[in-house]
């Protein structure tokens, strides 16, 4: 067991050191560069380019660069290039913002999937099926931005409450209930747009594992023995139909940091997600590469944690 | 023999499969009786239904695509075709249990074996926590597992083949059933551990005084564990007799194709005999006897219309018309 878990970790900072020269090569080798982001700038004149290329070391052979950024990395000193900021500071601040979406958007998927996958299975082909599974894929191929305007122009003019943005400015000196409902409806949209996708797929991935081992000989056994259907499935079959789904789970940790550009531009979320995608648009090495960093860590932890879960649930795994 | 009282009698049962396009007709009129404290074997090649009519007996048939035609199928003096899901789990397990033919892939791979074995237990009988260990214990060691204490925590991947089926067995005498039905309990099995397996059964069914429904397509099972057998073809029985009766004196063309088949020791460095032609699909039957296209003896009328069983006496009933008139003797 101990020798499993640091094998396992020594892989992961191997792969983890990959990662990190590969992903700086590509951002490397993307076209556009910072110091010409914007030529029409009347600042940016050539003495003040050479200028940002020294301060920055973007003058030097791109090994040097590479050990520059991870010596700041890892001394918590990288800074962006943009507004001179701390990025772990930054990235600290919108992961904040992105955590409350996140929570309710994995809990309501979670939560809500298995529930609707697994009675989809148990009553294959009834009508309950062919309905989850007619929505499932509408809410699989309808575009997220679509579906998000439909939900706003219903709630707004339903229920004649903002949604846009994470709070309604000037509401500080509002009394708590109030400022509290007013969070929780800014944040109900974006977290059930950002779920229903979600609950789609995942549903339908439970109900094709469950059907899977709904099939198997050993529910026949089950049945045979003279089990109620109760145990059956949600003993016998549930249980196996389980396992795959505890990789996944270590899998939603990167989410953690990715949030979503999409979700998070159309209600103005000052989310991760949106701070990544500017920060490449504006070539902001160091955020675009810590944000990497951060969520390949996450990747890795992810899977690390899949693996020690699988141990605890599947008695065939055994070290 | 013959004094037995019937435990279970199926009678005339019609199973169907259907897809969108064809209706297979698995089970086509097949009716058999299990006395008390006796085996009773159902012999057919793969497809013949003879699983499918075993599975009926305790509602097992998936609804769709399967669907029970017609006929009945009697135990206790109760039809069990006509009970509801409720009462059906009651006789499961309890009196009525099933061995499967794969032991690997029929034990869930999730649950120690003690579990599993206890589960029937518990479900059908009022049991304290110490006595239901206990017996469990017990059944391991009526099925020869060696160590039981140590094998009641397992899993099913830390076991044998043999072992699982040995298993499978505790499993299926947990709630001391009437009837036990093996479908192929040695088929997945080598040669010496199907021996050991069949030595077990034979031995339970006689400590036990349990009936066992025993299918298989292994004569040389048959011959070794049955008092009398049935021979299924294409979804109807062709032949029934008492073991001896039948292993010497065959009277329908497939089960002396089947026993001419057999190697032998006194036919060494000769060909095997094989019977010709295949088993029909169970969806486009020929009219008639289905046997007809591969029989030597086939006569016009067996094209037109599928015979009736013909009687030779001691409960030897074989379904060829055609040698019941050359020779009605036993």
């Amino acid at each position: 067991m101990l020798a499993f878990i640091s094998r396992s970790i020594i892989q992961k900072i191997i792969t983890l050191f990959f990662v990190s020269v590969v992903s700086f090569l590509i951002i490397h080798l993307a076209p556009g560069k910072p110091s010409q982001v914007d030529p029409l700038n009347p600042k940016f004149t050539p003495e003040v380019v050479e200028r940002f290329r020294k301060e920055f070391h973007l003058d030097k052979p791109l090994h040097v660069q590479y050990l520059y950024f991870y010596r700041d990395l890892f001394t918590g000193q990288t800074v962006s290039w943009k507004d001179n900021q701390s990025v772990l500071n930054k990235i600290w601040e919108r992961f904040l913002n992105s955590l409350p979406l996140f929570i309710v958007g994995t809990i309501l998927t979670w939560t809500l999937s298995f529930p609707i996958g697994i009675r989809s299975a148990i009553f294959r082909g009834h009508i309950y099926d062919r309905s989850t599974t007619f929505f499932s894929y509408l809410m699989i191929s309808i575009p997220g931005f679509f579906f998000a305007y439909i939900l706003i122009i219903f709630v707004v003019t339903r229920f004649h409450v903002p949604v846009i943005g994470m709070e309604t400015f000037g509401l500080g000196d509002a009394p708590i209930p109030h400022v509290l409902m007013d969070r929780i409806w800014h944040l109900l949209l974006p977290s059930i747009l950002g779920a229903t996708g979600g609950i789609a797929v995942l549903s339908r991935y439970v109900r094709s594992q469950m059907l899977e081992v709904e099939g198997q000989e050993y529910i026949r056994t089950a049945k045979a023995k003279g089990l109620p259907p109760e145990l059956v499935h949600y003993k016998h079959a549930l249980r196996n139909a389980l396992l795959p789904f505890v990789t996944m789970f270590g899998l939603i940790l990167p989410g953690l940091i990715g949030g979503s550009v999409i979700i998070e531009s159309i209600f103005s979320w000052p989310g991760m997600g949106r701070m990544a995608y500017e920060a490449i648009l504006a070539r902001d090495y160091p955020v675009i590469l810590t944000v990497n960093f951060v969520s390949a860590v996450l990747v890795l932890v992810g899977t690390f944690i899949s693996d020690i879960l699988y141990l605890v649930v599947d008695p065939r795994i055994r070290l | 023999m013959a004094n037995k009282t019937d435990l279970i009698s199926v009678n005339k049962l019609k199973v169907n499969f259907r897809n969108n396009t064809e209706i297979a007709r698995a089970v086509d009129g097949v009716s058999y009786t299990v006395r008390r404290e006796e085996t009773v074997c159902l012999v057919g090649e793969s497809g013949c239904g003879k699983t499918v009519s075993a599975l009926s007996i305790l509602g097992l048939i998936d609804s769709p695509p399967g669907e029970i035609v017609s006929g009945e199928i009697l135990f206790a003096g109760k039809n069990l075709l006509k009970l509801g899901e409720q009462e059906l789990q009651r006789i499961r397990g309890n009196h009525i249990s099933m061995v499967f033919q794969e032991p690997l892939t029929s034990l869930n791979p999730v649950f120690t074996i003690g579990d599993q074995i206890t589960e029937a237990i518990r479900i059908h009988k009022v049991i304290a926590p110490d006595e239901l260990y206990e017996r469990c214990i017990q059944l391991l060691k009526d099925v020869g597992i060696t160590a039981p204490q140590e094998r009641f925590n397992d899993y099913p991947h830390q076991l044998s083949g043999g072992q699982r089926q040995r298993v499978m067995i505790a499993m299926a005498l947990a709630c001391d059933p009437e009837l036990m039905i093996a479908d192929e309990p040695t088929t997945a099995l080598d040669v010496t551990v199907q021996a050991q397996i069949l030595q077990l059964l034979k031995s339970l069914q006689r400590s036990r005084s349990m009936s066992v429904l025993y299918i298989t397509h292994d004569l040389g099972v048959v011959a070794n564990i049955a008092d009398r057998v049935y021979v299924m073809y294409a979804g109807i029985i062709v032949e029934q007799a008492y073991t001896y009766q039948l292993f010497h004196h065959p009277r329908h063309p497939y089960t002396q194709g089947l026993l001419a088949s057999l190697p032998n020791l006194s036919k060494r460095g000769q060909r095997l005999y094989s019977i010709p032609g295949t088993v029909p699909n169970p969806a486009h039957k020929p009219p008639g006897c289905p046997f007809h296209p591969r029989c030597p003896f086939a006569i016009d009328n067996c094209r037109i219309q599928c015979p009736e069983m013909c009687n030779y006496g001691n409960e030897h009933l074989a379904r060829c018309p055609v040698l019941y008139e050359k020779n009605p003797d036993i």
